[in-house]
């Protein structure tokens, strides 16, 4: 069952690269943010015994990624009017062979081979890792500030995964500050690029190039 | 005591956001007053009570935690924050008879310096590696909001790579805590409590060596980005040349030290858990990297802050070489860096905002004659130059001839000859520069004389302690730096 909504996250990552509409990758986000708050969930109530770390750990996740950051992501690109597609710096076509080429890194290198003291139950660290990687990479092919702003929360999201997988979640306080730190700073970041936008008339990032040596 | 030197500068920062701009300047000069005294009778507790707290018997853990390592962070915070604090004020002032800053935003400002201080002490207070990312982390988004309060073209792409890069690189610090934490489940239970430093000091040697290999990997990508390491520096000279100077001497004098501060921890507990000659290795390689990638940048550099900003660049790959030559030596020779650099560079930074204030730019050529138009700043400016290039009566000097004496006897001549000669030509680039603007024609003859008013002493204070520390290094402080020591190289034990 994890497995199957690692495979959705996996996907959803995986599809983030391939289109250029800013919404279809809002949604893909919050299917993304949706698996994560599953498997949770799943986690948290299979066993006999309830785990409420995990279910409270999912109801965040459902309130602050589900909910709230593409909520907050939506308004901001009607705010700043982007209804045009965004500029890549890496083609479509070899943007989605590199994403492939990432999750083959992630499935047949670095777990395997880098990770092979932590013992793996089913692909939850492969894909997470990927996840990471993924984002990172979606962030570094796309030319807008939001695109880069939906990169990092992708990247999060790939960490959160990772947490869960290999350790099963981190201790609670911890897991509320970074709830915590990613809600603000996503804001922060979601301010900035409205500001941006103002000072600019434009979120395009090749035009932040002025300040160099 | 630890829960009020974080509560005060949230307090006062909670305060100066919802105030007019004459009580903000108040509240902020109050409120960090207190925050420093509270800051250095905190940090003189661990000494005072001999070895810290006694936390040899396992499971005792606590959310905040002061030890001798966190005490010279929280010094450094309490001396240069309080500094930067009330020099914001008459900063902002300057700032706002230009028109640069509207009167209703000095509130906002006063108030995100606050909190910005906040994150900083719960970074080097946390005696959690979660707690402490969190608090990193922080530390970005609130000083992001800072370098882009200007909110013009350049301070805004300053802000956002600065924001970008160092979320994306604080991320991979997560990955190295996550497997941290994983380690340490199997020996200290999946309670908080096995990410305490303390703790983890502990039972190091239980720990998988292979897993803490690639942790500390991890955690110096991370943390290394947001100290200015080689080659994830770029973002640093944008940001600090780019964000008000009071903000900037913060985020160099300070900020870039919670980030080495979080390395240095790690760099122990690697060394416990892995033995030598693994991450010391990696640290002395990437700290002569960093100084030496920074060295043509500084010889070519037109903008008197990217300048500094370069130089802390160097700055760090010093700290972070000393840190990785290790023995007592080192260990005595970046502790104190850490200090002089963070009094020294802040100090020059605050100067220096003031001489780009007066003359409206950064530019290096357009500054000139400071010698007559500014005579007091510009010798507090001058002063600090060479301070921070390493001439003798400064402390600095000290410090980077102790790393460079453990650097011949550890590494050898190669590693020692390459220190000291990047010293030599950033030293001669930072006079050629600082010449350039000193004794050059004013042009017009100066309106009015500089007069010495408080904001002179306030700077006066930390470049005194620098030249104090050069000519006469009173007992008790060198007991302090001793005891230091003795906790680093005992791996973290507290000294008895």
């Amino acid at each position: 069952m994890v497995d199957l909504f690692a495979l959705i996250f996996l996907v959803a990552s995986l599809f983030m690269l391939a289109g250029r509409s800013i919404i279809n990758t809002i949604i893909l986000l919050t299917v993304q943010a949706l698996a994560l708050c599953l498997i949770a969930f799943y986690l948290g109530l299979s066993s006999q015994e309830t785990n409420w770390h995990m279910v409270i750990v999912g109801g965040l996740t459902l309130v602050v990624k589900v909910i709230i950051l593409p909520w907050v992501f939506y308004k901001l690109v009607y705010k700043v009017n982007l209804h045009r597609e965004v500029s890549l710096s890496v083609g479509l076509v070899s943007s989605i062979l590199i994403g492939l080429l990432l999750i083959g890194l992630a499935y047949g290198y670095i777990v395997p081979v880098l990770l092979k003291d932590i013992p793996v139950g089913g692909h939850l660290i492969s894909a997470a890792l990927a996840g990471v990687l993924l984002g990172c990479f979606f962030m570094i092919s796309r030319r807008s500030a939001l695109s880069q702003l939906i990169g990092v929360v992708a990247m999060e999201n790939g960490l959160f995964l990772c947490g869960v997988a290999v350790t099963g979640g981190m201790p609670l306080i911890i897991e509320l500050g970074i709830f915590f730190d990613i809600l603000v700073g996503a804001l922060v970041m979601a301010l900035m690029t409205y500001q941006i936008n103002d000072t600019f008339e434009t979120i395009d990032t090749k035009f932040l190039n002025k300040l160099k040596g | 005591m630890l829960y009020l030197l974080l509560a005060l500068p949230m307090i006062s920062g909670l305060l100066c956001c919802f105030t007019k701009a004459r009580n903000a300047e108040l509240i902020n000069i109050l409120g960090s007053l207190l925050t420093g005294i509270t800051a250095i009778y905190c940090c003189l507790t661990p000494f005072m009570t001999g070895t810290a707290q006694k936390l040899n018997s396992h499971k005792i853990y606590k959310l905040l935690i002061l030890d001798e390592l966190s005490a010279i962070l929280v010094f450094i915070i309490g001396v240069v924050g309080t500094t930067c604090c009330l020099y914001g004020v008459t900063y902002l002032r300057q700032e706002r008879s230009h028109g640069a800053i509207a009167e209703k935003r000095v509130g906002l400002f006063f108030g995100l310096l606050h909190f910005f201080v906040a994150t900083m002490y719960l970074a080097v207070l946390a005696d959690n590696l979660g707690v402490m990312w969190v608090a990193i982390e922080g530390t970005t988004i609130v000083s992001a909001l800072l370098v882009a309060f200007y909110g013009n073209k350049s301070a805004l792409e300053a802000a956002w790579k600065y924001l970008i890069i160092c979320t994306v690189g604080i991320a991979f610090a997560m990955l190295g805590i996550i497997l941290t934490f994983y380690a340490a489940r199997g020996v200290l239970g999946s309670d908080e409590i096995s990410l305490s430093w303390q703790q983890l000091y502990l039972v190091a040697d239980q720990l998988d060596p292979s897993l803490m290999k690639l942790a500390f990997i991890f955690i110096l990508v991370g943390y290394g980005t947001k100290a200015g390491l080689f080659p994830l520096h770029t973002w640093l000279p944008d940001a600090h040349s780019q964000a008000p100077s009071p903000v900037s001497a913060l985020l160099s004098g300070v900020l870039l030290n919670c980030a080495i501060y979080a390395i240095i921890r790690f760099h122990l507990l690697t060394t416990l858990a892995v033995g030598e000659g693994f991450s010391n290795q990696l640290l002395i390689i990437f700290g002569l990297l960093s100084m030496v990638a920074a060295l043509p940048f500084i010889l070519v550099q037109k903008d008197i802050k990217r300048l500094l900003a370069y130089s802390s660049v160097e700055h760090v790959g010093i700290i972070i070489l000393g840190v990785g030559l290790g023995g007592a030596l080192g260990y005595t020779g970046a502790i104190l860096h850490l200090i002089n650099h963070a009094l020294g560079k802040s100090v020059l930074f605050l100067s220096a905002g003031t001489l780009a204030q007066r003359y409206k730019s950064k530019l290096i050529p357009k500054i000139h004659g400071i010698g007559q138009w500014l005579p007091v700043t510009s010798a507090i400016f001058m002063a600090s130059l060479l301070a921070i290039g390493g001439l003798p009566p400064f402390g600095l000097f000290f410090s980077e001839l102790t790393i460079a004496s453990q650097g011949f006897q550890v590494k050898g001549t190669l590693v020692g000859f390459v220190f000291l000669m990047v010293i030599a030509v950033v030293f001669s680039g930072l006079i050629y520069f600082g010449g350039k603007m000193y004794f050059s024609d004013p042009g017009a003859c100066p309106p009015k004389k500089e007069r010495f008013s408080a904001s002179h002493v306030l700077l006066l204070l930390p470049l005194g302690l620098l030249l104090l520390q050069g000519i006469y290094m009173p007992h008790a402080i060198q007991q302090l730096i001793n005891q230091v020591v003795k906790f680093m190289l005992l791996g973290g034990m507290p000294s008895v």
